[in-house]
């Protein structure tokens, strides 16, 4: 777990909001070693979101360097941005953000309709993903007839079918009932031993961080510890 | 890909997504409908020739020119042969909306759009007091070969009443069917009979050798008439329709008018439909981009969703306009056949409306979805 695969260079993030200058991080470092799982905590307003998001690829800094496995995110424009993210990170969010018309085999999919792979080895992928989150049973079913728990589980199959090797979650249990956080807390710790995926995670609740291999927390948009 | 995205996004709300295919397939059936019958309201009908010059009064559709117009035509050197008419007016039967009696004489066979048998031209210019029925008028009226039919007329006869009495020597067809609700008898012997207008007629036919000719024939008969009281008016059967139907006013600018109406509503209402969809899937947008799809790749979906909205609406719409259309026209009798259709060409202008209200529609939806920010969509810190 040594080798670096996330490199944050002195990087600021502000905006302009009604003239004033919000600087939301501030000269932040820190590097994220392959396959670890890092758990980010602060109040709100903090910044742990905005740094999550320049990690995914979502945003770019105002100054400083984000390089990923050897790539300067900072120096990308949207549209390579875009492709990056496809292959490169996973997004898991809070309120699943799942196409409620879509069943849930359709919603995994929906990374995959941007690569060349065939119907049949798409839906090999999908299955794939959906047995790794333990819900392949639940294919045809759309969001609207899955519980919170079952809804996050094919949000991680998405995050997971184009096999990237970062999954980005933004308070991935902040809807469940603690049992299902404890289920979904289990499955990221499997997904980063067993699958060697590299999970940044935010989140406001200390249990939930407790899975984590890392916890940083920020405040004001720096490092505290 | 996007046939997945574009059903994500009409799926959504099923209930306003019908409701707006339904509006715009309302629309189209009335624009399918209303061109269908343009012909009858411009005159520009299937089969009109254009090497058949047509003449007739200058001052009214119904009015007379004398005989010795007919003269002049025939030595016309392009002028093949000539056909002449004349109104009987009314017809008997019933009332006067029954049909139309029309006295022909000269070059019948020039006028092809009535079909009648060699055997049936032969006993009607061997009878003078031969008629000749359309198909359409003798199966409503019963009335047979060998019958006799009254016809009561504006036009006195010379026996002081204004009642004729033709027999029935054969049938003819035509298309438009409309044009077999009506009688033709001998113009000779309506000319010899009657008492009034003697020495004139409605309408001249003739054929030129060459369609190019038409519109210099005409010009030349107009031209020898013009300082007369008997002024003509002349022109290739396929222009002189419609020239006569503008008289009554631009009906296909009014046409148009309506239609414009119809598809600027839609426009609105598809813009709407395709912006509140926009707005009510923000995030879902933001999260598409955020799994790596484009900026320009959700633009376009935002467009072909409106396609493919407003193309179901058009197809239903035109769907349904041609199904109408022959029930429309075996309600009638057969009477509209030729008159009431669709043209492959206003099929493709509608498939062409379509698809220039659904950019229009939704350009700024797509705009917008174009340029929205993943971060800010999904911003929950």
């Amino acid at each position: 777990m040594t080798e670096t695969l996330i490199k944050v260079e002195n990087v600021n993030k502000t905006y302009q909001r009604g003239g004033e200058t919000l600087t939301v991080l501030d000269g932040l470092n820190l590097d994220v070693p392959n396959q670890d799982f890092l758990a980010l905590m602060g109040p709100s307003g903090s910044g742990k979101s905005t740094l999550l998001n320049l990690m995914g690829g979502l945003d770019t800094p105002t100054s400083g360097g984000i390089g990923i496995n050897g790539v300067q995110l900072d120096q990308m424009n949207a549209k390579q941005l875009s492709s990056w993210r496809s292959s490169n990170v996973g997004f898991i969010f809070q309120f699943y953000n799942l196409l409620p018309v879509l069943t849930a085999d359709k919603n995994v999919e929906l990374p995959l309709l941007l690569t060349n792979l065939s119907k049949s080895q798409r839906r090999d992928h999908v299955l794939t993903a959906m047995k790794a989150v333990g819900i392949d049973d639940r294919s045809d079913h759309k969001p609207n007839e899955l519980s919170g728990g079952q809804q996050q589980r094919v949000a991680i199959a998405r995050a997971l079918v184009s096999d990237p090797d970062i999954l980005v979650c933004d308070e991935p249990t902040g809807d469940l009932d603690r049992n299902t956080a404890t289920e979904i807390l289990e499955l990221l710790k499997i997904l980063n031993e067993d699958h060697g995926k590299t999970i940044i995670m935010v989140t406001h609740d200390p249990v939930a961080a407790e899975s984590a291999k890392r916890v940083l927390h920020l405040d004001k948009g720096k490092l505290t510890d | 890909m996007y046939w997945t995205l574009i059903k994500a996004g009409v799926l959504r709300k099923k209930v306003r997504s019908v409701l707006t295919v339904l509006s715009i397939s309302i629309a189209f059936l009335l624009f399918g409908l209303l061109q269908a019958a343009s012909p009858i309201f411009t005159g520009q009908m299937d089969g009109l020739r254009a090497d058949l010059v047509m003449t007739m009064s200058r001052f009214s559709m119904v009015g007379k020119i004398p005989y010795s117009h007919v003269e002049f035509i025939k030595e016309i050197e392009e002028v093949e042969s000539v056909l002449y008419m004349d109104y009987i007016t009314s017809v008997s039967q019933d009332s006067m909306l029954d049909g139309i009696t029309v006295a022909m004489g000269g070059d019948i066979e020039i006028y092809e759009r009535f079909k009648i048998s060699n055997e049936d031209l032969k006993a009607f210019k061997t009878l003078k007091i031969g008629a000749l029925v359309g198909e359409a008028f003798a199966i409503e009226k019963d009335i047979s070969i060998g019958d006799r039919v009254f016809v009561k007329s504006l036009s006195m006869n010379a026996d002081g009443t204004y009642d004729w009495e033709f027999e029935v020597v054969g049938l003819y067809n035509s298309s438009p069917k409309a044009d077999e609700m009506g009688i033709v008898v001998n113009y000779d012997y309506f000319e010899d009979s009657r008492i009034s207008d003697k020495g004139t007629v409605a309408v001249i036919i003739s054929k030129v050798s060459n369609p190019e000719f038409a519109d210099v024939i005409s010009q030349k008969i107009d031209n020898e008439f013009t300082n007369s009281s008997w002024a003509t008016r002349s022109g290739p059967e396929s222009q002189l329709a419609a020239s006569i139907m503008a008289d009554f006013g631009d009906i296909e600018l009014i046409i148009n008018a309506i239609l414009s109406a119809v598809f600027f509503t839609i426009l609105l209402v598809t813009g709407n439909t395709i912006s509140q969809s926009v707005r009510e899937r923000t995030t879902d947008l933001a999260v598409l981009k955020t799994l790596g799809y484009q900026d320009n790749q959700i633009f376009i979906m935002v467009l072909l969703e409106s396609l493919f909205l407003i193309l179901l609406g058009v197809f239903t719409g035109l769907g349904m306009s041609l199904l109408s259309i022959p029930a429309i026209n075996a309600a009638s009798g057969g009477l509209m056949e030729g008159l009431f259709f669709l043209t492959t060409e206003k099929l493709l202008l509608a498939c062409f409306i379509g698809v220039l209200v659904s950019f229009v529609s939704s350009i700024m939806p797509a705009y917008k979805a174009l340029n929205l920010k993943v971060v800010d969509a999904l911003r929950s810190d």
